[in-house]
């Protein structure tokens, strides 16, 4: 698959599920109650995208899924990474630092005497 | 537990589990908000509104999903196929034999079909090396009054080609032998002596110089010629100096202006011609060609078609040219034009050709249809023992479907084996089918090259294959229901055995057929042999041709006097003759004959027999028995009276009560003396009739062209290599052909049989070998399955014959209904092949005598192996169940 700079919305989706999941099988539900949580609501988006999100992810082979029951019994689809999908999510992750730290760089940079 | 589920999904199971998901998400959030305080409907409404577009993300995600099924169904049956394979490998490994001999036999039968095909191929599919093949016309002179072909004069050619209207060209050639001579002796080359328009009307571009002129085609201009591919890097050395510089060819200096495109040696399919020479020089070459002379028949034509034109027009204008050409011409009074498409191959000879090569294809195919059959009942036979395997496999859940797969693949791993096999055979089968094409005087090619028609042909074989040896027992050992086949002790049901019988029963049938034809073409050589002068392998034979050397009359007549004296004194030889031909040779030339008191047929001016040219000494050199008067003596010389002898059936003919000696006739209009009657049974093919014959005396009547005959040591290589050195000596300049022997020439009278015969032999030895392992197979596997029931038997006090014979029973019905049928094929086989049966009739009992008893010969045996072997069981381990 290839790799393209994160976009905002897809790209960011992606790699924040890629995380949620990276503790162990979770259903559905539970990470989108997790995504709120972690990011104070700031980056909310509809769970039928996440839906979406998780079966394309399952199709990359980064996760894989299982039926299992849920904590009060009822039958419920758990997702977890695989070894691929933990590789991808390094790679992602390391790609987000640099490009959040580039931009925390420039924003933070005092005006330059640009020599010539 | 969950209810047991298939590990496929289905698309509506797919849609269930999105479904499943997304509710429990929904009932989840619901159950949150209620949590939080509010109330049941409304909490399931927000947390709907919350989920968002839920129709969108179903539909994408069963989008998804069905994607990833289907990649990971791809992924299994993959898996399962690698699964197979490796299961294969260990089952063909625990069975080697099995495969050793399904390959070996599907492998030589592959191998014959793609050398049935190449051979077709080469001969009728592919088309000439020139420019548009479909628009090129071969055109036939023809005799209204016999039919037979006749060459166009070189004055009719040229108003010919200036009259037509309906052709872009007309070019003709005249194939010939010429003595090419680059110093030293001579080498005779295939040659044609063409039109300047020849190349032109091919639509060719000289690979290097030039090609012919419109002036290269006039009387008297010095003689050029353009020499083929082969030619140039034969004996050129590919050199481009070569044009411009002189060579010898029939003595005569010709320059080389041109050299032919690589892949072009003239217009006929497994000729070569190598050197081309322009109509101008002809004269030079040949002292008996005459440009001028409009009954001299010197040039076969062809020509394109113009666009657009019918080719049935361009037939009909040459006839009506024909007709205004015989109005102002009366030599030519019954001459007609016949045209015909340029296949590469004379038009009658094609359809002989085409014969031959469908015979040769249908019993090849034939023998693989055999070949497969046996194949599968080997597999069959194996599948048999594997019952129980099978049926666990079914009954722990394996589908048909897969263990059918398993089969198929199974044999398609073994055709495939077969097919490499083939290919190698082939090649080693192309240097003994080479063999088969006799020592012709002329360069025959057969190329037996591999292209990708062939690929295409034998890939459709394997297939084929594939599914007669794969499918077809793999359906019968997996069709009865496991429990049943499980059960101890079970056996075949009674469907799947009569399914090997008949597998058996064909196989006679199909090889009692080919025994039958193998037998009738055996029975034509042999006759064959028959019809050849005694000792004809002791005589040797050696075209000569004197113009070669551009001998005048004189010349030629010291030559051969000088030749004959020569050899006469050669240790061993005991007699030396020349003739124009060869008995039993291909072709046959006619003389009109004139008998007084004898009326000619309406319209003829002389009855038209059979001539042949001979020296004195040819009678007792072929020792042809006389029938009365004398043989050709020296004493017969040109200036004596012109004498002739005949033969038996001229003889009953013309003079059914008199005499025909001392009878003065007139052949070709010269008045000849009858001095000797000759026995003519010898010189006939068998069941062909005897046709007058006449023979002129060759030291009266000169021809430049003879073939020496020699009865002496042949075998030795003494005969060949003194003729060399007699031929060096008294005509260095003539060209030294290979020396060959009567029989050889016979033998190639006979080049249809002998092709057809060793392919069908080939073909009857497989399937017979192929029957004995299916017999042998069928019996081995009864003794075995009825092991305890013959324990019964002899501890009961059955003898060792009875058992033998009870076994032996179990093989002989199978026979004979293979046999039945196998008459019906064979009579089907005979009538086939009846055109080319020579005194044999297609229903020679000899034949089917002699195919009956070789296949109840090697049926028996293989039968009596496990038969022998079940009555030498003991009864008490039989019974047991051990060895």
């Amino acid at each position: 698959m290839e790799r393209s700079p994160p976009e905002l919305m897809q790209g960011t989706a992606d790699i924040l599920i890629l995380k949620a999941v990276s503790w162990g099988p979770i259903h559905g539900f539970a990470i989108s109650k997790w995504l709120r949580l972690a990011t104070d609501g700031c980056l909310g988006f509809e769970d039928a995208g996440l839906y979406q999100a998780l079966h394309r992810l399952e199709r990359s082979r980064w996760v894989r899924s299982e039926w299992g029951l849920s904590a009060n019994n009822r039958r419920a689809k758990y997702y977890e990474l695989t070894p691929l999908g933990r590789r991808q999510l390094q790679r992602e992750a390391a790609t987000w630092r640099n490009y959040a730290a580039a931009v925390a760089r420039v924003l933070d940079a005092k005006r330059l005497e640009v020599a010539g | 537990m969950s209810r047991f589920q298939f590990p496929w999904k289905t698309r509506a199971r797919i849609a269930a589990d999105v479904q499943d998901e997304f509710e429990f998400h929904v009932r989840a959030r619901a159950a949150e908000l209620e949590a939080e305080g509010k109330r049941s409907e409304e909490a399931l409404r927000l947390a709907n509104r919350e989920f968002g577009d839920r129709r969108g993300a179903a539909e994408y995600c069963n989008r998804i999903d069905e994607a990833s099924e289907r990649a990971t169904r791809r992924g299994e049956r993959l898996s399962e196929i690698w699964l197979d394979l490796v299961y294969l490998a260990r089952s063909l490994r625990r069975t080697p034999a099995v495969a050793a001999t399904i390959v070996g036999i599907l492998g030589v039968s592959l191998a014959i079909n793609v050398m049935g095909y190449t051979m077709a191929d080469e001969l009728l599919v592919r088309q000439l090396p020139v420019a548009d093949p479909s628009s090129l016309l071969l055109v036939h002179g023809e005799s209204r009054a016999t039919g037979d072909e006749v060459s166009t004069s070189i004055a009719d050619y040229r108003d010919l080609a200036r009259q037509t209207r309906t052709l872009t060209g007309l070019a003709g050639f005249n194939g010939r032998v010429l003595a090419l001579g680059t110093g030293g002796t001579p080498t005779a080359v295939q040659a044609q002596i063409v039109t300047s328009n020849y190349f032109g009307v091919l639509g060719l571009t000289p690979a290097l110089g030039r090609f012919f002129t419109q002036s290269e085609d006039e009387s008297g201009t010095a003689p050029t010629a353009v020499i083929s591919d082969q030619l140039w890097r034969d004996r050129f050395q590919a050199s481009t100096a070569v044009i411009g510089t002189a060579i010898r060819v029939n003595g005569q200096p010709v320059t080389i202006i041109g050299v032919a495109p690589p892949g072009f040696a003239g217009p006929f399919i497994g000729f070569r011609f190598e050197l081309f020479v322009a109509l101008g020089g002809a004269a030079l070459l040949d002292r008996s060609v005459d440009p001028a002379d409009r009954s001299a028949g010197f040039l076969e034509l062809f020509g394109r078609v113009r666009p657009g034109m019918l080719p049935g027009r361009a037939a009909l204008e040459l006839t009506g040219l024909a007709v205004d050409l015989n109005r102002s011409v009366p030599t030519n009074h019954d001459r007609r034009f016949r045209a015909a498409p340029m296949t590469g191959l004379d038009t009658e000879l094609r359809s002989g050709v085409v014969l031959v090569v469908m015979l040769v294809l249908s019993l090849a195919g034939l023998g693989l249809f055999a070949a497969a059959l046996n194949a599968g009942g080997l597999l069959l036979a194996r599948g048999m023992s594997r019952q129980k395997e099978f049926a666990l496999r079914q009954a722990l859940g394996s589908g048909r479907g897969r263990l059918v797969r398993l089969q198929v693949l199974e044999a398609a791993v073994l055709v495939a084996g077969a097919a490499v096999l083939g290919l190698i055979l082939t090649f080693g089968l192309r240097r003994v089918a080479r063999l088969l094409v006799p020592g012709l005087p002329i360069h025959l090619v057969l190329g037996f090259e591999l292209n990708g028609r062939m690929a295409l042909f034998l890939a459709g074989l394997v297939v084929v294959a594939t599914i007669a040896t794969g499918l077809l027992p793999a359906l019968a050992a997996t069709r009865a229901d496991p429990a049943q086949r499980l059960r101890v002790g079970g056996t075949m049901g009674g469907t799947d055995g009569r399914l090997r019988r008949w597998f058996i029963s064909g196989q006679v049938a199909v090889t009692f057929a080919m025994l039958v034809g193998a037998g009738l073409l055996t029975r034509t050589l042999l006759k064959g042999r028959a019809a050849e002068p005694p000792g004809a392998e002791a005589i040797a034979t050696l075209p000569l041709d004197v113009s070669f050397g551009n001998y005048d009359e004189a010349a030629g007549r010291t030559f051969y006097r000088a030749l004959l004296a020569r050899v006469q004194a050669f240790p061993g030889v005991t007699g030396v003759a020349y003739a124009a031909r060869l008995p039993l040779g291909f072709g046959n030339v006619q003389a009109t004959v004139q008998i007084a008191g004898v009326e000619p047929p309406p319209g003829e001016t002389g009855f038209r027999v059979e001539i042949n040219r001979v020296s004195a000494g040819w009678i007792e050199t072929t020792d042809l028995p006389m029938i009365g008067g004398r043989a050709f003596s020296s004493a017969d010389q040109p200036g004596t009276s012109s004498v002739a002898m005949i033969n038996q059936a001229m003889a009953k003919r013309f003079w059914p009560s008199g005499d025909p000696l001392h009878q003065v006739v007139l052949v070709n209009g010269q008045q000849t003396e009858i001095v000797g009657v000759t026995d003519d049974a010898r010189f006939t093919l068998p069941g062909r009739p005897n046709l007058p014959r006449i023979y002129r005396n060759g030291d009266q009547v000169y021809s430049p062209r003879a073939i020496l005959m020699v009865r002496g040591p042949v075998t030795s290589h003494g005969i060949a290599g003194l003729l060399a050195g007699a031929i060096a000596d008294l005509g260095p300049d003539l060209p030294l052909n290979p020396v060959g022997t009567l029989a050889a020439n016979v033998g190639l009278a006979y080049f249809p049989q002998r092709l057809l015969g060793g392919a069908t032999i080939g073909i009857a030895a497989l399937t017979l070998v192929l029957a004995a392992f299916g017999l042998y197979g069928l019996l081995a596997y009864w003794v075995t399955t009825r092991r305890t029931e013959l324990g019964v038997r002899m501890a009961l006090g059955a003898d060792a014959a009875s058992v033998t014979g009870l076994a032996l029973r179990q093989g002989m019905v199978p026979i004979a209904w293979g046999i039945g049928a196998g008459v019906v094929l064979a009579v089907a086989v005979g009538t086939a092949l009846r055109g080319f049966l020579i005194g044999v009739s297609p229903f020679d009992p000899a034949a089917y005598l002699v195919g009956g008893v070789a296949f109840l010969a090697v049926a028996t045996a293989a039968c009596l192996i496990p038969a022998a072997r079940a009555a030498r069981m003991s009864p008490v381990s039989a019974l047991r169940g051990g060895q």
